[in-house]
């Protein structure tokens, strides 16, 4: 199986789809995040989280609104991220397929 | 859902060094090295726009440019894209860079300009759409970060957030 084949396995049997609008998937920045997850000094903090990467976003349905590498990364990575670096929506997202065929 | 942005990726090699003076040309200055290995960020910012761009180099040659990121948040003015698209049609042009990082099967060149900026027109203005719909109808322009668009959405809107780094409750 390949890593997008079980990136999106992974993401589906945890609840998570993109809210629609995501930008494509760039598969090999969610591999990239798998690697840098399993480094021995990396934690996921809600801070870290304010620079160049931008919140991760999460409507109530667990559609994906922002940090869908992140997301992926983590879980390819056995290393989820944590509730605490998570900002949670109170309302439902709409969603599209990972790698939708269409962009929307 | 709060950005648009696209990849230009060279179909030739491309100096890392010659992309990011490009960058500079454009107005663009360093903001710092990315999260992940071999990126580094850049930030072209004004009162009427706010662009963010990654610079990505080549894993197996680290000279080499493997492709450059820019993108924006989609709830500034009309100014905003309008930077976007000079930005990205000049240094395309320049280098003769295929946009990418669309949906499957999208990509421009630097010969259909014209068409890649009817396509951004028409994908941001869904964009703008569907970032107001999740803030109660709130078509609100502010030339901000794509980090910042959360933040000060979340201010005005703390209803719409639960929980997190982003939540007043």
């Amino acid at each position: 199986m390949s890593f997008k084949e079980e990136a999106v396995r992974r993401a589906e049997q945890a609840g998570y789809y993109p809210a629609a609008g995501q930008r494509r998937v760039d598969w090999e920045t969610a591999e990239a995040w798998a690697e840098k997850v399993q480094e021995p000094d990396f934690s996921w903090r809600a801070e870290a989280d304010l620079g160049t990467d931008g919140y991760i976003v999460i409507g109530e349905n667990n559609a994906v609104a922002s940090g869908q590498h992140r997301i992926l990364g983590g879980l390819m990575g056995n290393n989820p991220v944590p509730e605490e670096a998570i900002t949670r929506l109170a309302v439902p997202l709409p969603t599209q397929p990972w790698d939708s065929e269409t962009g929307e | 859902m709060e950005d648009f942005g696209i990849l230009l990726q060279p179909a030739q090699p491309l100096s890392a060094d010659l992309a990011e003076r490009e960058l500079l040309n454009c107005g663009f200055r360093f903001a710092g090295e990315g999260s992940l290995p071999r990126e580094r960020t850049y930030v072209l910012c004004d009162d009427t726009k706010n662009i963010e761009a990654l610079l990505k180099y080549d894993a197996a040659n680290e000279a080499m440019a493997s492709y450059l990121s820019i993108r924006y948040a989609v709830c500034q003015p009309k100014s905003a894209t309008e930077a976007f698209l000079d930005v990205v049609g000049y240094i395309a042009e320049k280098f003769c860079l295929q946009i990418t990082g669309l949906a499957p099967g999208v990509e421009f060149s630097c010969h259909t300009l014209g068409e890649f900026g009817e396509y951004t027109w028409e994908k941001v203005k869904r964009a703008k759409s569907r970032w107001s719909s999740l803030f109660a109808g709130d078509t609100e322009e502010v030339v901000v970060s794509v980090a910042e668009s959360w933040k000060y959405f979340a201010v005005k809107h703390p209803e719409v957030f639960r929980s997190g780094p982003l939540s007043v409750k």
